[in-house]
């Protein structure tokens, strides 16, 4: 069995190591996740996702002792891979983290550390484990950098003399620093504090930024003192503690310009953090500020900006207006967004003078946002714009613009594209707007194009596809010239219309294409006539269940489904079942789960449970959980001894489990 | 086209809309709009019921959303069907309207 299973994952195709994988889980041996690891080793993405959803279902210590080894993968992948799954069921596996604390490779141990801090671990052991580990000489630097973090992350009053033995140290001074900022005790912020007189300018720094994420009302009156006194570089800092230390809505109480003088720094969480605190009461040096801001590069500062410009009534719009063209080509992005989101009518002109930058992007931005518009005057310059526009990309927003505005006169230049364009590369978008646009000149033009295209199949069918999608009365009589069509596509696309519109008086022709060549076609009409509550519905589902094709069988089995429970069709599932090939019968196995009749649904599972297709056997041990059959208790404890399947054994065994409570 | 509407609270009002939304429900819904659009910062449109709409349908939904825009009003779409989420992928209506998940969804945005 080992054998077999290897072959699988070793050339078998991606489903099938899939389901080799979900066997091997459940046997839930020692050599059946030592198969799996092997695989997840090769660092296929698909498949180790499934893996990983299977261990996270069914943990144990072994799987989790096999991914701490993969902690040390020279794969970024599998260590990530790892490192999440053990985030997730490492508490309940402490012993293996224990074990991984004293693994050969530090990088490893950092792994673990870092694990351990992610979980939250408060466990007496580990934490002493982690103080040895701080406190011997021969640990690598790294790994006590991630166990100052973790021990401060644990939020444990009773390591704070571990880190403040460190606090002087060259390499992890600052670390500990940061740490002691998030045990919140007086004694690591008087510590802090003090770093404040600090000649180290790393530490004084760190101090500040640790002293702002305490977020305590008291620090921020020693930040707002020290303003004053440090001046420079350290002043930013100081702006970004004070404003961390500020609740969801305070403003700052003094040093207004420093703050202001802030948003020149270099470094973006700086530049953000003060920024928000500014947004909140911005007197008119900041809004001056701001409309340099709209184009700034740094962080997610032009975003703040945009969103203020976007939300409030500012009156210095115009001004960011007046500087239009000396912003980058991001910034003349973020105005043409900005005039769609605002619906700034006012400058409708200045997209369209955007639709003539040289950048794509912006011209982008310029079409799309002129469709955001709730009123335009100047479709006929977009019109003519349209037509000299090279490019596919800011045609395709330009198209999808006229549509927005439903733009008659757009008619015309649309068919004209769809014609220019190889491979048909406008037509989803131009299908759209004529949709969008609609009435009479939008089904007459189509219908020109189709007469004039009569053997190009792509035409055709994008034509009644739209067609179809415009969904008016008037295109009825032009779609049914199409229902003969040879290309069953079109057929189907035909059939489906005439369902969706609820044109009943068609029914008698949708059921002659229950038996149309194409199965494609013959789905629609059994799926439209249902729309339609076609009065012989069930009998035409039933008839399609001796389709040709495999997967229509299957569906009507599916579509059976849904009229369950039913005396009936049960009956005709149980006649049916003797005749069924191996799909049909878990196809009627899988809906019986809605039965009502009991006798039917025991002499279904009884038959099935003769055969060897283990896939009908799993179904039925389903149907046994599901109607809880105990009489089948025997025959179940038979199986598990009979069948050299070990699969199929777990399964069984789990059904038995199920039955005995 | 059945409307009913639920005014939530004062700023928002749902009007679920039950039928097939084309030409027949042009007159209904928009006098129903036009009756709240003053007086509501949002309205809401709940198209759970709604399986069908066709070319007059989508045109009337654009020109209720540029009507509230022009007004700074907020107009929502919520549970859209299957067919109609795909009209609205095909048209791309799906990038100029806010559209929600469930009514419940929708609700909270309202709230805020």
């Amino acid at each position: 069995m080992k054998e077999r299973y290897g072959e699988i994952l070793r050339f078998g195709d991606e489903n099938e190591i899939i389901d080799a994988i979900y066997e091997l889980s459940y046997i839930d041996e020692t050599w059946a996740y030592d198969l799996i690891f092997e695989v997840v080793e090769k660092n296929k993405k698909g498949i180790n996702s499934f893996v990983e959803s299977i261990f996270l279902e069914k943990p144990n210590e072994y799987i989790a002792t096999r991914l701490i080894s993969l902690l040390g993968s020279d794969k970024i992948e599998l260590r990530n891979f790892a490192s999440k799954v053990l985030i997730t069921i490492g508490a309940q596996f402490l012993n293996v983290l224990l074990d991984g604390l004293a693994y050969p490779e530090y990088d490893v141990r950092k792994f673990v550390v870092d694990i351990i801090g992610e979980i939250g671990v408060k466990d007496k052991r580990i934490k002493e484990k982690l103080i040895e580990m701080l406190d011997d000489d021969n640990e690598h630097v790294n790994v006590k950098f991630s166990i100052l973090e973790v021990l401060a992350k644990l939020g444990d009053e009773t390591v704070l003399p571990y880190i403040k033995k460190y606090i002087d140290s060259p390499d992890l001074g600052y670390i500990a620093l940061y740490a002691l900022g998030k045990i919140s005790k007086n004694e690591s912020k008087n510590i802090l504090l003090k770093q404040l007189e600090s000649d180290d300018i790393l530490k004084k720094y760190a101090a500040i930024e640790v002293l702002g994420s305490m977020h305590d009302k008291d620090v921020r009156k020693i930040l707002y003192n020290l303003l004053d006194k440090e001046g420079g570089y350290l002043n930013n800092i100081i702006c970004k503690s004070i404003a961390m230390t500020l609740d969801k809505n305070e403003t700052i109480e003094k040093g207004r310009k420093y703050f202001i003088e802030a948003l020149d720094d270099d470094d973006c969480n700086i530049k953000e953090t003060i920024l928000r605190v500014l947004l909140r009461s911005p007197d008119d040096k900041v809004k001056d500020r701001l409309v340099a801001l709209f184009d700034d590069h740094c962080g997610n500062v032009r975003e703040l900006v945009f969103d203020f410009f976007s939300r409030k009534d500012v009156e210095i719009l115009p001004r960011l207006f007046e500087n239009v063209e000396n912003f980058s080509n991001n910034g003349k992005i973020n105005i043409c967004n900005l005039i769609g989101k605002r619906n700034l009518l006012d400058r409708e002109k200045l997209l369209i003078k955007f639709l003539e930058n040289e950048d794509e992007e912006v011209r982008i931005a310029a079409a799309e946002n002129f469709g955001h518009l709730s009123k335009v005057t100047l479709l006929d310059e977009f019109r003519k714009l349209m037509l000299t526009e090279d490019s596919i990309d800011v045609l395709r927003s330009m198209i999808i613009s006229v549509g927005w505005h439903m733009d008659t006169k757009a008619l015309p230049i649309l068919i004209e594209l769809s014609r220019k364009y190889e491979n048909c590369e406008l037509c989803d978008v131009i299908s759209g707007s004529f949709i969008l646009i609609g009435g009479s000149e939008a089904v007459n033009i189509i219908e020109e194009n189709l007469k004039k295209n009569k053997d190009n199949e792509e035409v055709k069918l994008f034509a009644i596809m739209t067609l179809s999608r415009i969904g008016e009365e008037e295109i009825l009589d032009i779609l049914l010239e199409y229902l003969n069509d040879d290309n069953p596509e079109i057929r189907e696309n035909v059939i489906y219309t005439l369902a969706r519109i609820y044109a009943k008086e068609y029914i008698d022709k949708i059921v002659f294409y229950l038996s149309d060549e194409a199965a494609n076609v013959r789905e629609a009409a059994l799926s439209a006539l249902e729309m339609l509550n076609y009065e012989d519905i069930l009998m035409c589902i039933e008839n399609m269940t001796y389709d040709e094709e495999n997967w229509l069988r299957y569906k009507a089995f599916k579509m059976l489904a849904n009229y369950l429970p039913n005396e009936k069709i049960e009956d005709f599932l149980r006649k049916r079942y003797f005749e069924a090939t191996v799909l049909d019968k878990l196809a009627i196995l899988q809906i019986l789960k809605n039965a009502q009749n009991i006798e039917i649904v025991r002499n279904i599972i009884s038959e099935s449970l003769k055969e060897k297709e283990r896939e009908i056997l799993l179904e039925a041990f389903s149907l046994i959980e599901n109607f809880s059959l105990k009489e089948y208790e025997e025959e179940l404890q038979k199986l598990i001894e009979k069948s050299g399947d070990l699969f199929l054994q777990k399964k069984a065994e789990e059904t038995l489990l199920k039955l005995k409570g | 086209m059945d409307i009913k509407v639920d005014e939530k609270n004062g700023k928002c009002v749902v009007f679920s809309l039950d039928g097939k939304l084309d030409l027949n429900a042009s007159k209904p819904l928009k006098e129903m709009f036009d009756k709240y659009l003053d007086d509501k910062d949002s309205i809401v449109l709940d198209l759970d019921n709604v399986d069908f709409a066709n070319s007059s349908g989508l045109g009337l939904l654009v020109s209720l959303l540029k009507t509230a825009k022009g007004k700074n009003k907020n107009l929502y779409l919520c549970a859209l069907r299957p067919y109609i989420k795909e009209l609205f992928d095909v048209t791309q209506l799906n990038r100029i309207f806010d559209i929600y998940d469930s009514l419940e969804d929708v609700l909270l945005r309202c709230e805020e």
